[in-house]
């Protein structure tokens, strides 16, 4: 009879024991949000094209160079170090230039008016994440005499953004 | 005998408490943040909130019978500071029992929030996620957090 009992409680003890193993709380469940940011470099013009012409001179003075302010730029970056390049497609003929001068966008500093080639050039450099817009472009035109008469001629004009060295 | 009866029934009392419900949950949300999420291009910000679809992740409450409430936070991972996450319930789901609240968005944190609340079984309560305070100002990175939700 003893050993019948202790059996049974034995058998019941393990039964509980059995039960607590898989009386496993689980009334939490969990998921995960994840989200990334990938890297962002957006510069736009407001106008595709810009005109300009050299036509006139001051007697005795080399010709009157054309200027134009009438577009802007804007920008959206949310990487650090960022600067502003400039180049054009094909080279300009002798002895005429093409010069453009961006405004700086906020704790950035602008090279001012630099002349442009097929090789990249600073204009803007030295700023941080930001997005702004209506950000001056300035065109000049100037050309020498010695430029004679120059046909008319398309550049196209590619402004970067990109990583400071 | 005695002993070993009482020894019996001290484990019992030992044994941890029943849940108060199963809660099974399913999907996770990932966003990806390019300039396509740009407000309108060069020279504006993110768009400041993004939602998940509805019922991006769903929840069902079982082996319960009665009232229940479910709460949820935030745990781990890396998080930037200015970014909110919020959630909200998008569907009762179905079953024996009821839903109520969690209709509007509410803030997860760290510390348990609660969503909604019910009664009895439900199956495939859908949720919605809600992220805020985005900007441009957010370094580009992974970022995740784990949701723990809670029903009792």
């Amino acid at each position: 009879m003893i050993n019948r009992t202790k059996t049974l409680a034995a058998i019941l003890t393990a039964g509980i024991l059995s039960l607590n193993a898989f009386a496993v709380p689980d009334n939490t469940a969990t998921q995960t949000v994840t989200f990334e940011v990938s890297p962002i470099n957006q510069i736009s013009v407001s106008s595709p094209t810009v005109s300009l012409m050299v036509n006139a001179a001051a007697a005795g003075s080399a010709p009157t160079s054309a200027t134009d302010s009438s577009t802007t730029y804007a920008v959206t970056t949310n990487e650090s170090y960022r600067k502003i390049t400039g180049s054009i497609n094909t080279a300009m003929p002798t002895g005429v230039t093409l010069s453009v001068a961006l405004a700086a966008v906020t704790g950035a500093t602008s090279a001012g008016s630099v002349a442009l080639g097929t090789s990249a050039v600073d204009l803007v450099y030295g700023f941080d994440a930001l997005n702004e817009s209506g950000k001056t472009i300035s065109y000049t035109l100037a050309a020498t005499s010695a430029a004679g008469v120059v046909p008319s001629a398309s550049k196209t004009v590619t402004f970067t953004l990109t990583a400071q060295d | 005998m005695k002993t070993l009866f009482r020894n019996a029934l001290a484990l019992l009392a030992l044994a941890p408490a029943s849940p108060a419900a199963d809660l099974i949950s399913s999907g996770d949300w990932t966003e990806t943040i390019n300039a396509s999420k740009l407000v309108s291009g060069a020279g504006s910000n993110l768009q400041s909130q993004l939602q998940s679809l509805a019922g991006v992740t769903t929840l069902t409450i079982s082996n319960v019978s009665g009232a229940w409430t479910l709460r949820a936070r935030r745990s781990g991972g890396s998080w930037p500071s200015d970014v909110t996450l919020l959630v909200k319930r998008t569907s009762a789901g179905s079953g024996s029992g009821s839903v109520a609240g969690g209709d509007a968005f509410v803030e997860l944190t760290g510390s348990d929030v609660e969503i909604f609340s019910g009664s009895d079984a439900r199956s495939n309560v859908a949720l919605q996620f809600k992220l805020t305070g985005l900007s441009v100002g957010i370094s580009p990175a992974n970022y995740l957090s784990s949701i723990i939700f809670t029903v009792q």
